[in-house]
C-alpha cells in the first residue's frame, strides 16, 4: 500500500510529536523518479544528522532546537534504522523516527499534530479520518497509554496511518482498525500492568521538568518494542497493499481514441528507434512549414480569417459547394486547399477533419509542393504551386481556390467576414452526381442545417455518427476481411447495416475508405478471435469493441455457425434456459393463468415426431405455427405473451432455412390441446433438437395423406384421434416423402426468406439481450 | 418552584445574556444576524506555557473543581472550548489551549483564532523561571495585536500562593517591567497589559476574572451607576452583583474592593447554593438550586450583615450592611425591587436594539431614558 504508518506521541514537554514512522519504499525500476528510491543514497550521510535533522527545522516553526526528552525519542540518532524488504515486489519497508523526506516529513507532522491535537475522536480514545488532498488522508487512531508518573497518570498516542488515496483508505478502515487495535491493545496491557505494580499516589510528585516524559520503551517494559511495532506496521502496509488491487474501469475507447494511442506509440518507437536524428528532422520540417505559412503557423487563433466550426464553413461556402466538398472528404478523395492564407485553410482543414475518422486523416497543411494522395487527403498548397495534370484529370481529387477579393484590404474592420477578403472555388474532374450522397453526409448536412442545435451539439451528434457508421465499418470489415466471405453475402450485410438502397454505391466506397481508418489494435484483434476460433468468441465480449457491434457480430456469427454446423455453446445455453422455464411454466405459470377447459385450435400433431433431424425440424414449424394461433387469441398484455412470442422465436429458429419454401400448416388438421400439452410438446421437440445437436438440414415438409385430408374437411372439430389413427396406419415414412405442392402465393426464394428470417432473429435477439442487459 | 420558574422564563430570557451587538470588530457585526454559532460568541482565550495552570483555572471558575484536584489533570492535548452560556451570565467560550502547541505554526489559522476574541489571558507560573513565558507573552500579544487590537491582553501572574508578599509585590513588578520593556523595544506602547496575582487556592483568581469579565460588558458603567444609587439610598456599604454559576462578580459600586468582603460574599453564595441543594430541591430530585425565590440573609456577630437576593436567573445581587441599616428592611426590599426592574430593562435595551421599532413599537419611551441617562429614572 501506498501508505506510511506511524506512531505519534503528545509529549508533555513538547507536545505532539512523531516518534516511529514505516514507510514503504517501492523499487526504482518500474516508475520514473519514485521519491523514496532517490533518498536511498542519503542512508550513509544518515547518521551524521543529528535529532531533529535539517528537515525538521526547515518544516517546523518549532524554534527550540534538538528539544528531544526521552518520551519524544524513539530511536537514537546513531540507529540505522529497521529495513525489512518484500522479496516479491521488492518493496522495502523502512522504519525510523522521522520519515526520510522532507514533504513527507511535513505531512507526517501535520497529521500527527491534528491527530493529536486538532481532531475531536467521540471517546477521546478511537479511530477517526481526517485529510485533504494537498497533506494527504489520515486514518487515526487515538490511544492512551497508562503511567503512574504522568499528569491525569496517562498519557496521549495515535498510531496514523498516511496516504494520499482517500478512497483506498476509506476501504481498508475495518481492516486497519481491526489491526491496529490488537497492536495498541498489546501495548496497552503491557503498561497497564507496569503502572498497577508502581502506582501509589502519594508518590505522585510535583515534578516540574525532572521526569516529565517517559519513552514508551520504559512504559511498556519492552526491549525489542521499535522493532515489534517496524514488523507489525510493515505487515500492515504490506498486507493492507494485497488486499485491495484497484483496477481502473472505463467505457470503451473509441475506435479515434484507439487510432490515437496507436500513433503516439509509433511515434515514440520512432523516436527510440531513430534518436536524435530524427527530431532534428522533426523540427527541420516544422521550421519549413512556420516558415512558408509565415506567422501564422504560430498563433494561428489571434491572426486571418478562421472557420469557426462546419456550420461556418457551410455557410460561407454555401450548401451545394459544402455538400460537394463534403462529399469529397467523406469518400476519401484528395482534398487540396490552394491559396494564400495559411490559416485560413489550416482553419478549413481543422472542421473538415472532423468529418471521418482520426484514422483516415492525413493532413500536409501547406506545402510547397504538390503531395501524392497516398500521403494526404488534406493538402494545403500556396499559390503558385501546380498541380501535375494526372492530378487535375483524376476525379478522386477536389481543388478548392482560394482567392483574395482586391477591395477588402479598404476595410480592416471586416475581417471577420471571410467572404468579403476570398472566393471560393471549387472545382473537380467528378462528374459524378453528390446528390444521392451516403447516408451519412445527408444525416450531417441534416444537423448542420438545423440552426436550434448548437455548435457544441452538432459536434457531439457528428460523434455519434462516426461512431455508427465506424461501427457499420467494423462488421463488414469482420465480415469481408477477415472472414472472406464471398459478394453475395457482403452484399445482404450491407442490406442488415442499411448501407443499401438510396446511394447504396456511396455507402460502399465509405465503408471501403473508413476501413483503412481501423485501428490496428482492432484488425489484430478480430484476426486473432477468428483464428482462435469458436472458443475466442466468448473473449470477444472485451473491452475493445462497442457492445452493440459485439452483438451484432457475435449474432451474425452465431446465425452462420447456426446454420453450417453443430450447436455451440450459446445456443445450447439459450435452449437449456428454456427448457428449464418451459418446465417451470408446465408446473405452475400456465396452470394458473388459463382455464382448466381452454383449448387452442391448431395444426400441430404429436405423431409427427420422430428422431429424424427432419422431423424435428417439421415439428418445430408446426409448433411455432400452433403457438402463433395461441397468441392470436390472446391480448399482447398477456402475462404468457412474451414467454409465447420467445418461444415462437426458439421454435422458429429451428426450422427456419431448412425449407425451400415456407410451408403451410393447414395442411394437417386442426385439433383442440391445452396450452400445457403444447408445452410439452415444445419441450419435446427442444430436447429433440438439442440431442441431435442442432441438425441443419434442408428438408421437405411433410403431408398427411390425402384420405386424412379429407376427412378433416368434413370434420373440424373432432380430431383427437386423429394423431392415433395416423400412428395406427403407420404412415408416416409416407407422409416425409410427398412433397408439398400448394401455396405458390407463399413462395419466396430460399435466400431472401434465410435473409428475412435472419434479421428478424437478429433484431428479436437483439431487443432481448438489450432489455436483459439493461 | 420550577414551575413558577419556566413561566417566568421569557422575561428571564431577555436579561440572561449578553446583547448580540458586542461589536468586536467588522467580523462580529457580520455574524450577528446567523443564529448565533457557537463560533460567534467572544472568546476568553487561556495562553501560556505548558503546566502554568491554564485548565486548572478553567476548571477550578467555571466547573468548580476543588483546587486540589487540579492536580490530577492530564495535561491539555488540543484547544479546549467551554461554552458556558448556557448556566453563566458569562455569554463567552473560555478557550484553553495546550502549552505545548505553537499555534503560530503556518498550519493553523491562528488569524482565525484572534478574530473574534474579546480577552487573552496569558497565565505565568510565578514559582517558575518566567522567562520563557515573557518570550512567549510577547510573541503571542504582539501577533494578536496585529490581528486584533481589540483584544483586552490580561496576565494572569499565577500560583502566587507559593509566594511570600514580598515576593509577590517583586515578582509583579518585575514581569511588568519586563514586558512592557519588550513592547516598548517593539514600538507597541498602544498595547496595554493588565496584571493580576492570581492563585487558585483563594478567591483571586475569581476577582482576577471579574475584572476581564467586567471588561467585556459594555454595560458595565450602566451597572455600576445603578448599584451606586441603590447602596446610596439603602444605607449599604458594599454590594456585588454576582454570577452565580462561576462567582465572578459583574459588577461592584465605586467604593474599592475589600478582598475579604469579596471572599465573604463568594462564601455566601457557596453556602446558599449548597443550603438549597440539600433541602431546596423536590424529593425526585428536580428543581433549581437557585431560582427566583432565591433569598438569603446571614447576621454575623460582628453586627455585619450578608444579604443575598435573585436577580436574573444568572445574576445574584449580595450586599454588605450594617445591622442597624438593616431594620429598614422595607426600604432595602422596596429599592431592591426598583433595582431589579432597572436591571431587567437595561439588558432588554441590549436586545432588543437591533429590532427597534419592529416589535417594541411600545417601549420606546423607556430605552430612551436608559439611553440618555445611562440609568432609569424610576430607580428609587
Amino acid at each position: 500500500m501506498n501508505a506510511l504508518v506511524a506512531l505519534c506521541h503528545f509529549c508533555e514537554l513538547h507536545g505532539p510529536r512523531t516518534l516511529f514512522c514505516t514507510e514503504a519504499v517501492h523499487p526504482p525500476s518500474p516508475s520514473p523518479p519514485q521519491p523514496g528510491s532517490a533518498m536511498m543514497p542519503d542512508r550513509e550521510a544518515e547518521g551524521e544528522r543529528d535529532g531533529e535533522g535539517l528537515t525538521m527545522k526547515a518544516n517546523s516553526s518549532d524554534t527550540h532546537k534538538a528539544d528531544m526528552c526521552e518520551g519524544c525519542r524513539s530511536l537514537p540518532a546513531s540507529h540505522p534504522g529497521f529495513v525489512s524488504v518484500d522479496s516479491e515486489t521488492g518493496i522495502r519497508f523502512l522504519s525510523h523516527q522521522h520519515p526520510r523526506q522532507p514533504q513527507l516529513f511535513s505531512m507526517v507532522r501535520q497529521a500527527c499534530v491534528r491527530s493529536l491535537s486538532c481532531e475531536v475522536c467521540p471517546g477521546r480514545e478511537g479511530p477517526i479520518f481526517f485529510g485533504d488532498e494537498q497533506h494527504g488522508f489520515v486514518f487515526s487512531h487515538t490511544f492512551f497509554i497508562k503511567d503512574s508518573l504522568a499528569r491525569g497518570f496517562q498519557r496521549w498516542y495515535s498510531i496514523i496511518v498516511v496516504a494520499m488515496d482517500r478512497i483506498y483508505l476509506i476501504n481498508s478502515w475495518p481492516f486497519l482498525l481491526r489491526h491496529l487495535k490488537i497492536t495498541i491493545q498489546n501495548l496497552q496491557s503491557t503498561a497497564l500492568q507496569r503502572a498497577e505494580r508502581i502506582f501509589s499516589p502519594a508518590a505522585f510528585p510535583h515534578q516540574r521538568s525532572g521526569n516529565a516524559a517517559r519513552s514508551l520503551t520504559s512504559l511498556t517494559q519492552h526491549s525489542d518494542l521499535w522493532a515489534s511495532l517496524h514488523t507489525s506496521f510493515s505487515w500492515l502496509l504490506k498486507a493492507c497493499g494485497s488486499r485491495l488491487t484497484e483496477k481502473l474501469l472505463e467505457g470503451a475507447p473509441t475506435e479515434d481514441t484507439l487510432v490515437l494511442i496507436e500513433r503516439q506509440t509509433e511515434q515514440e518507437e520512432e523516436m527510440n528507434a531513430e534518436g536524435v536524428d530524427s527530431t532534428a528532422q522533426d523540427s527541420q520540417t516544422t521550421w519549413d512549414r512556420d516558415f512558408l505559412c509565415g506567422d501564422d503557423g504560430k498563433d494561428e487563433e489571434a491572426l486571418g480569417p478562421q472557420f469557426k466550426s462546419l456550420r461556418h464553413l457551410r455557410q460561407v461556402l454555401g450548401a451545394t459547394e459544402f455538400r460537394q466538398l463534403a462529399w469529397h472528404v467523406l469518400m476519401g478523395n484528395q482534398v487540396i486547399w490552394r491559396g494564400q492564407n495559411c490559416g485560413l485553410i489550416q482553419s478549413a482543414f481543422r472542421m473538415l477533419k472532423a468529418l471521418l475518422p482520426v484514422g483516415c486523416v492525413r493532413v500536409v497543411p501547406y506545402s510547397a509542393q504538390y503531395e501524392e494522395a497516398y500521403r494526404c487527403n488534406f493538402l494545403g498548397l500556396s499559390p503558385d504551386v501546380q498541380i501535375p495534370a494526372h492530378v487535375t484529370s483524376s476525379e478522386f481529387m477536389v481543388l478548392v481556390e482560394v482567392l483574395n477579393v482586391e477591395q477588402a484590404n479598404a476595410y480592416p474592420a471586416y475581417k471577420e467576414d471571410i467572404l468579403s477578403l476570398y472566393q471560393f472555388h471549387i472545382s473537380s474532374a467528378n462528374t459524378q452526381s453528390t446528390d444521392k450522397g451516403p447516408t451519412l453526409l445527408s444525416k450531417i448536412e441534416l444537423a448542420l442545417a438545423n440552426e436550434n442545435l448548437s455548435v457544441e451539439v452538432v459536434s457531439h451528434c457528428l460523434l455519434c455518427l462516426k461512431e455508427e457508421w465506424m461501427n457499420k465499418v467494423k462488421v463488414l470489415f469482420k465480415f469481408t476481411k477477415v472472414d472472406g466471405r464471398g459478394r453475395e453475402d457482403t452484399q445482404k450485410v450491407l442490406a442488415l447495416l442499411g448501407a443499401t438502397g438510396h446511394g447504396e454505391e456511396d455507402n460502399v466506397r465509405l465503408l471501403k475508405f473508413w476501413m483503412t481508418g481501423l485501428s490496428k489494435t482492432y484488425k489484430s484483434h478480430l484476426m486473432n478471435a477468428v483464428r482462435g476460433g469458436e472458443r475466442s468468441m466468448n473473449k470477444m465480449c472485451g473491452e475493445m469493441i462497442p457492445l452493440s457491434v459485439y452483438l451484432l457480430v457475435l449474432l451474425l456469427l452465431s446465425v452462420f455457425i447456426v446454420r453450417g454446423s453443430a450447436c455451440n455453446e450459446f445456443n445450447r445455453a439459450t435452449f437449456n434456459n428454456l427448457q428449464s422455464s418451459i418446465e417451470e411454466e408446465e408446473n405452475k405459470g400456465f396452470k394458473q393463468i388459463f382455464p382448466k377447459n381452454y383449448y387452442v385450435q391448431h395444426h400441430f400433431n404429436s405423431s409427427i415426431q420422430c428422431g429424424d433431424p427432419c422431423c424435428v425440424i417439421s415439428a418445430a414449424f408446426l409448433l411455432a405455427d400452433s403457438w402463433k394461433q395461441l397468441l392470436q387469441h390472446i391480448e399482447s398484455i398477456h402475462m404468457k405473451h412474451n414467454f409465447i412470442s420467445e418461444l415462437i422465436l426458439h421454435l422458429n429458429s429451428i426450422w427456419k432455412g431448412s425449407f425451400q419454401e415456407t410451408p403451410n400448416p393447414y395442411v394437417f388438421p386442426s385439433v383442440p390441446s391445452s396450452p400445457r400439452s403444447l408445452l410439452t410438446y415444445t419441450s419435446d421437440v427442444l430436447a429433440k433438437w438439442l440431442a441431435l445437436n442442432c441438425p441443419v438440414e434442408i428438408c421437405v415438409f411433410p403431408t398427411p395423406a390425402p384420405d386424412q385430408q379429407k376427412e378433416q374437411s368434413g370434420t373440424e372439430g373432432a380430431t383427437v384421434d386423429e394423431g392415433s389413427k395416423y400412428e395406427k396406419e403407420g404412415e408416416r415414412g409416407k407422409r416425409w416423402i410427398t412433397v408439398a405442392v400448394n401455396n405458390g402465393d407463399m413462395a419466396l426464394s430460399a435466400c431472401p426468406t434465410f435473409l428475412l428470417c435472419t434479421v428478424c432473429f437478429l433484431r428479436m435477439l437483439l431487443d432481448i439481450m438489450l432489455k436483459e442487459l439493461g | 418552584m420550577s414551575i413558577q420558574y419556566e413561566a417566568l422564563a421569557d422575561s428571564y430570557g431577555v436579561a440572561d445574556s449578553f446583547p448580540k451587538d458586542f461589536g468586536y470588530g467588522e467580523e462580529e457585526t457580520d455574524m450577528e444576524d446567523s443564529p448565533a454559532p457557537s463560533d460567534s460568541k467572544p472568546r476568553i482565550l487561556l495562553m501560556g506555557l505548558r503546566r502554568s495552570g491554564k485548565s486548572s483555572i478553567q476548571k477550578v471558575v467555571f466547573h468548580k473543581m476543588s483546587p486540589n484536584e487540579t492536580l490530577f489533570l492530564e495535561s491539555t492535548n488540543k484547544i479546549y472550548k467551554d461554552d458556558i452560556s448556557s448556566s453563566s451570565f458569562v455569554n463567552f467560550q473560555i478557550w484553553d489551549f495546550p502549552g505545548q502547541v505553537d499555534f503560530f505554526d503556518p498550519t493553523f489559522d491562528y488569524e482565525m483564532i484572534f478574530r473574534g476574541t474579546g480577552a487573552l489571558i496569558f497565565v505565568i507560573d510565578a514559582q517558575d523561571d518566567y522567562v520563557e513565558a515573557l518570550g512567549r507573552l510577547h510573541l503571542t500579544v504582539s501577533r494578536a495585536y496585529r490581528v486584533n487590537p481589540e483584544i483586552n491582553f490580561e496576565v494572569f501572574i499565577h500560583k502566587v500562593d507559593g509566594l511570600s508578599d514580598d515576593h509577590k509585590i517583586e515578582t509583579q513588578r518585575d514581569i511588568h517591567q519586563r514586558a512592557n520593556d519588550d513592547l516598548a523595544d517593539a514600538s507597541l506602547e498602544k498595547l496595554h497589559l493588565s496584571f493580576y496575582l492570581t492563585s487558585i487556592y483563594d478567591h483571586s483568581i475569581f476577582e482576577a476574572f471579574s475584572k476581564v469579565v467586567q471588561k467585556l460588558i459594555p454595560q458595565l458603567p450602566t451597572l455600576e451607576n445603578l448599584l451606586n444609587i441603590f447602596i446610596s439610598n439603602s444605607g449599604i456599604e458594599k454590594a456585588f452583583l454576582f454570577d452565580v454559576v462561576s462567582k465572578i462578580y459583574i459588577a461592584t459600586d465605586s467604593s474599592p474592593v475589600d478582598m475579604q468582603s469579596y471572599e465573604l460574599c463568594c462564601d455566601m453564595i457557596d453556602v446558599v447554593i449548597d443550603v438549597s441543594c440539600i433541602y431546596g430541591l423536590k424529593e425526585d430530585g428536580s428543581g433549581s438550586a437557585y431560582d427566583k425565590e432565591s433569598m438569603a440573609i446571614i447576621k454575623l456577630n460582628n453586627t455585619t450583615v450578608l444579604y443575598l437576593k435573585e436577580v436574573t436567573k444568572f445574576l445574584a445581587l449580595v450586599c454588605i450592611l450594617r445591622e442597624e441599616s438593616f431594620e429598614r428592611k422595607g426600604l432595602i426590599d422596596y429599592n431592591f425591587h426598583c433595582f431589579r426592574k432597572a436591571i431587567h430593562e437595561v439588558f432588554e435595551v441590549g436586545l432588543s436594539t437591533p429590532r427597534i421599532g419592529a416589535q417594541n413599537a411600545g417601549t420606546p419611551c423607556l430605552m430612551k431614558t436608559v439611553a440618555l441617562n445611562g440609568t432609569p429614572r424610576s430607580t428609587v
